[in-house]
């Protein structure tokens, strides 16, 4: 179980300071499948990277097993690596290409204190697993060799031959060909069937909709809407999480998408609503005072002044 | 050529050349492009969408060559004209381009004024106030304050920029615009925008395009016709209507089986075609899906298929698709 | 590995760099089988060993040069014989025995190819048994002869008109007659020459006597005692010093360039190896430490490597030598390590700040971020993912200082700054130009050698560094 406190992570640029993630709370129960939505530059790849320790936060702490993982070292950090993955977007880009396969995989596990013996079983069976049959001819290969579908199919089995208890997937099919992305998101509703809670980010509600059980919306930094999957798909309370919903494109001829966002170039209030110069329902209350999450139904929570 | 068509392409097959062999990205690709009306050319990477958009500018890259084949634009083939005069008279002018992205085009160093401005001087004669005044027409009908004309690039959001991307796209009022993936970089809320407005405009307007993407959901909402392309090769033609309902290539049919779609989501249920896009340079032998294919028999391990008309206006490149005859 | 070295020569550049590095190491690490000598510009006797600025063997194909003679050492031998008394040879001596006042003329012939040489010499060993002898030499070309030199008992000396040398009867006399030695109290010859020319006879001789054509030695014996008189002659010679030496011919001194050169080559890799060790050393863990750890530590170590960019190197080091070589006030240090630690030590900023971007640019890879995912520490990130990803980097950075290292000490040593006691390549130049004059041909076999070396070596480690760069760049490989 990993809980992510009031995060909040700031970014300099020059003399700029960028608020990436601003005071968001996340919750990761023990099996549990949750999806993270919203649009580049939400912050969403930052929230998912610093519940791994792997941006530092300005603020807040995130507490895995009760212990804060900024803090922790030694034994512990190895044991928090180990039992907390992550998989990156680009496969190209979070594989080492100089290095063969098998290194590519093994280098957790050696890192994690395997033996040589016990490495090569895991990893063969890692390989398997995600679907590089035979196993033999993978290892062996470089990843210039294989496509990006292999090669983010490698990048999977680097995480899971640790065994890990919680996966962040940071947009793990948006590089790959639409044909071939469900292939990949399977090995995600496998490893959930094991147990292996997971969170996974995207900007495409359509297919977390498919795999997930919860999802939280992120916008400019701030999570302003979470529930199930259910709620959030079929009830949105949010005006973004309704555009956002509205404007997926649906395949089906002459369906028209709504567009529920006003178009402008009017700055972010300081203080109030992130969304208030796009927002279609915005009132004055929106412009100074930023809204408080509030549970609208059980399990569903919502940010807006609305509510 | 057609009246009817404001393109016609015939047999096109653009291969480029590697330490390996021929690496066929199009091959024998045949389609028209009904003046008025949009085409999809739909596929993933590799099919060679890039490729036809690239041989239609003359922009390709130095290995690649032409093999065969005509693009027909008002009765002549672009192919064979003379290349400043394809670029001076044509390119723009008549057939213009939205690129993938907007920093392709858009030059970081220069105000959005003076690139438009460079835009326009680089085809026709006109003095600075009438450009000027094509100018504001076109920022108008893309929804864009005149403001944004003495901004650079880096201060306009993402959406404004493919906006004047657009708008310069349309600035010498041409007869046929080629959108290549002209939402990718964008958010969802975005890119609902832009296709909404390039929609409008090319109702407005008439100008008949071709829309490529490799998200045919994008295409379902926007597109007349539909060109689906699978590994160089043109797969499947007809109406946007026609290949939604009733799919006739195995590719076809998986692929959009594999779209997710927001309304089935409780469904649960994820397709995928398992394999590997093929190898273009040794591509396999027979029909070029037939690796891939579930109904793959005999013949199509021997044979490619060629297109075949299996109803008025839908064309399909299968053995096996319904209707289809079987040439064994 | 097979991969990368077929690449590497496929690449027609990096071949022929690598025969000119080769060829290069190969002179330097075989110097001491390529040439006896150790030391030229100090060791006299490694000097003259020819003419000065004599010119290469080989370029006597040029016609200019096609008649300068080589160093010429020869047994003289088969001798005509004239006089009156008998004369006997028995493999190693020639007897001559005389009566009172008979003579015997011992020619020997002699073929002279060339111009004239730098300088010339007769030798032979002569034991006079009796009462007195006269031993006369000369050099006879077709009707004119020169009479060089006479030998008679000290005793007898007085007799003469023209200058003789001291004759020991009964004794081994060991006669070398030079044409350096030679002047008008000891040669008739040079006595009978025009006043002036008396006195640069050593000089000039060479050139008054000798011209292509047929010569002849003649050791003239003569009895001017009264009782029989037996003389042994052993081994007489004839040996010349040219005007044409080696393989690329003599400098100012008559040493051999060739040795210069090959010892030059030695000393100069050798400096470049040490001194770019250091450069890449210091670069390299700068570099890393600055572009991995970043923040303060960066900013820190960049602030320094400004500060070392801002040090001027020439004054620095001239008040340096000044300290510790020269006066050695505080510790006395050769000239050599303080060369080394000053060329390292002010030449690897540039490196430093090439690794650094280099390892930026690696460490926001995402695979880095991956490997501290998996739970590498810093340590393992660098070793296994940072380092082997910039290899290509720090082996162009060796190839590119090597050439910096060669220029920088090549220029101090051609100013007189660095090493001018032993050969380098840069003081070679620097003396060979201080040297040059059309006089002498403008010595290009003293400048060229050095000259082109720095070059050709400098070039083709430019194109080896550009092409390991290339090729050991694993984002190149993919064909991006």
């Amino acid at each position: 179980m990993i809980e992510a406190e009031k995060i909040s992570v700031e970014f300099k640029s020059g003399d700029r300071k960028i608020n990436a993630v601003k005071e968001a709370n996340i919750t990761i129960g023990d099996g549990e499948s949750i999806g993270l939505a919203g649009e580049s530059g939400s912050g969403k790849t930052t929230l998912g990277k610093s519940l791994l320790a792997l941006v530092k936060p300005k603020e807040g702490k995130v507490l895995w097993n009760g212990k804060n993982v900024f803090k922790i070292k030694g034994k512990d950090l190895k044991n928090f690596r180990r039992e907390n993955q992550i998989i990156y977007q680009d496969p190209f880009d979070s594989i080492d290409i100089r290095m063969r396969i098998y290194d590519v995989i093994s280098e957790g596990l050696t890192v994690q204190g395997f033996s040589k013996q016990e490495q090569r079983e895991i990893i063969y069976s890692a390989l398997k697993s995600v679907g590089l049959n035979p196993p033999e001819a993978y290892s062996n290969a470089f990843p210039t060799q294989l496509s990006g579908g292999q090669l983010q199919r490698v990048a999977i089995a680097r995480s899971i031959v640790l065994n890990p208890k919680f996966i962040v997937a940071d947009e793990p099919v948006s590089m790959l060909d639409v044909s071939i992305r469900s292939g990949i998101l399977q090995i995600f509703q496998d490893m959930k069937e094991k147990g292996t809670s997971s969170l996974i980010i995207s900007h495409d509600i359509s297919t977390l909709a498919y795999v997930v059980d919860k999802i939280y919306i992120m916008y400019l930094g701030h999570v302003v809407e979470y529930g199930t999957t259910q709620q959030i798909i079929e009830k949105p309370l949010h005006p973004y999480t309704q555009a956002l919903i509205s404007a997926i494109p649906i395949p089906e001829p002459n369906h028209e998408t709504e567009i529920k966002l006003v178009e402008t170039n009017e700055p972010v209030p300081p203080k109030g609503c992130p969304l208030y110069p796009r927002c279609p329902f915005r009132k004055n209350v929106c412009l100074d005072n930023e809204p408080k999450m509030t549970e609208v139904e059980p399990g569903h929570y919502v940010s807006c002044h609305l509510y | 050529m057609s009246s009817l068509n404001s393109l016609e392409i015939s047999s096109l097959s653009t291969y480029y050349t590697t330490k390996r062999g021929y690496l066929k990205a199009v091959d024998k690709v045949s389609f028209n492009l009904p003046k008025g009306s949009v085409l999809g050319l739909a596929g993933e990477s590799g099919s060679g969408k890039s490729t036809i958009v690239n041989t239609i500018f003359r922009v390709l890259p130095k290995n690649a060559i032409v093999k065969e084949g005509s693009i027909m634009f008002n009765n002549e083939d672009l192919l064979k004209m003379n290349l400043n005069f394809f670029r001076k008279e044509i390119s723009w002018k008549k057939i213009s381009w939205i690129p993938q992205g907007s920093m392709s085009i858009l030059d970081p160093v220069y105000t959005v004024k003076s690139q438009m401005i460079e835009t326009i001087n680089a085809h026709e004669d006109i003095s600075r106030a009438e450009a000027m005044e094509i100018i504001y027409k076109s920022l108008k009908a893309v929804n864009l304050p005149d403001d944004v004309l003495n901004k650079y690039p880096h201060q306009l959001s993402g959406g404004q920029k493919q906006r004047i991307v657009i708008a310069s796209a349309l600035l010498l009022d041409p007869e046929i615009v080629v959108a290549d993936e002209p939402t990718t970089a964008l958010d969802v809320v975005v890119q609902a925008e832009i296709v909404k407005l390039i929609k409008e405009l090319q109702k407005q307007r008439g100008f008949s395009m071709i829309f490529v993407t490799h998200d045919l959901s994008l295409l379902a909402g926007v597109s007349n016709y539909l060109a689906i392309l699978y590994g160089g090769k043109l797969v499947e033609l007809g109406t946007t209507e026609d290949i939604f309902k009733d799919p006739l290539h195995p590719y076809t049919q998986m692929f959009l089986k594999a779209i997710p779609d927001i309304r089935k989501w409780k469904e649960r249920k994820l397709y995928y075609i398992p394999g590997e896009l093929p190898d273009l340079i040794s591509p396999p032998k027979g029909c070029i899906f037939n690796p891939r294919c579930p109904l793959a028999g005999g013949i199509c391990k021997e044979s490619s298929p060629g297109l075949e008309e299996v109803s008025k206006g839908h064309l399909v490149a299968c053995y096996f698709a319904r209707g289809g005859k079987r040439n064994d | 590995m097979n991969r990368l070295v077929n690449q590497l020569l496929h690449r027609k550049a990096f071949l022929i760099s690598l025969v000119i590095l080769l060829f290069f190491i190969f002179i330097a690490s075989a110097a001491n089988y390529l040439t006896p000598y150790k030391d030229p510009y100090t060791i006299t006797s490694e000097q003259h060993l020819a003419a000065p600025y004599s010119i290469p063997i080989w370029a006597r194909i040029f016609p200019q040069y096609s008649k300068y003679p080589p160093n010429t050492n020869m047994d003289l031998k088969s001798p005509l014989i004239l006089g009156n008394g008998s004369e006997s040879f028995n493999g190693t001596a020639y007897t001559v025995e005389l009566k009172p006042s008979e003579y015997e003329n011992l020619s020997f012939p002699l073929s002279w190819n060339y111009q004239y040489p730098y300088s010339f010499s007769i030798s032979f060993i002569a034991i006079p048994h009796g009462q007195a002898a006269q031993i006369n030499v000369l050099l006879k070309q077709q009707n004119k002869t020169y009479f060089l030199e006479s030998f008679v008992p000290s005793a007898d000396q007085i007799l003469y008109t023209y200058p003789t040398c001291p004759l020991s009867m009964g004794k081994t006399n060991s006669i070398t007659i030079s044409s350096e030695s030679l002047s008008s109290s000891n040669s008739p010859y040079v006595s009978t020459l025009p006043g002036n020319e008396r006195y640069i006879a050593s000089a000039i001789l060479p050139q008054l006597i000798f011209k292509p054509g047929k010569y002849s030695v003649i050791i003239s014996i003569e009895n001017i005692g009264t009782s029989p008189l037996k003389v042994y002659i052993y081994q007489p010679k004839f040996s010349a010093v040219g005007r044409a030496y080696g393989i690329l011919g003599t400098d100012n001194n008559g040493a051999s360039v060739f040795a210069e050169f090959v010892l030059g080559a030695r000393f100069d890799l050798e400096i470049a190896a040490i001194a770019t060790l250091i450069i890449v050393g210091i670069g390299l863990i700068f570099g890393l430490v600055a572009g991995y750890v970043g923040g303060k530590v960066d900013l820190f170590l960049n602030a320094l490597t400004d500060f070392f960019l801002t040090i001027p190197g020439l004054p620095l080091l001239i008040t340096l030598e000044t300290i510790f070589v020269v006066s050695g006030l505080i510790l006395k240090i050769g000239i050599v390590p303080l060369l080394i630690a000053i060329i390292g030590g002010l030449s690897w900023m540039g490196t430093m700040k090439i690794i650094r971007s280099v390892t930026l640019s690696v460490r926001s890879r995402t695979f880095v971020e991956a490997s501290k995912a998996l739970g590498s520490g810093p340590f393992r990130i660098i070793r296994k993912h940072v380092l082997p990803n910039i290899l290509g980097v720090v082996f162009a950075q060796i190839a590119y200082d090597v050439p910096v290292v060669i220029l920088t000490e090549s220029g101090l040593d051609f100013l007189g700054l660095g090493i001018t006691k032993f050969p380098t390549w840069g003081n070679m130049l620097g003396y060979a130009s201080a040297y040059t004059s059309p006089a002498n041909g403008f010595v290009w076999w003293w400048v060229l050698p050095p000259g082109f070396a720095i070059i050709f070596l400098s070039v083709a480690l430019y194109f080896i560094g550009s092409t390991l760069q290339d090729v050991l760049s694993p984002y190149k490989v993919r064909g991006e």
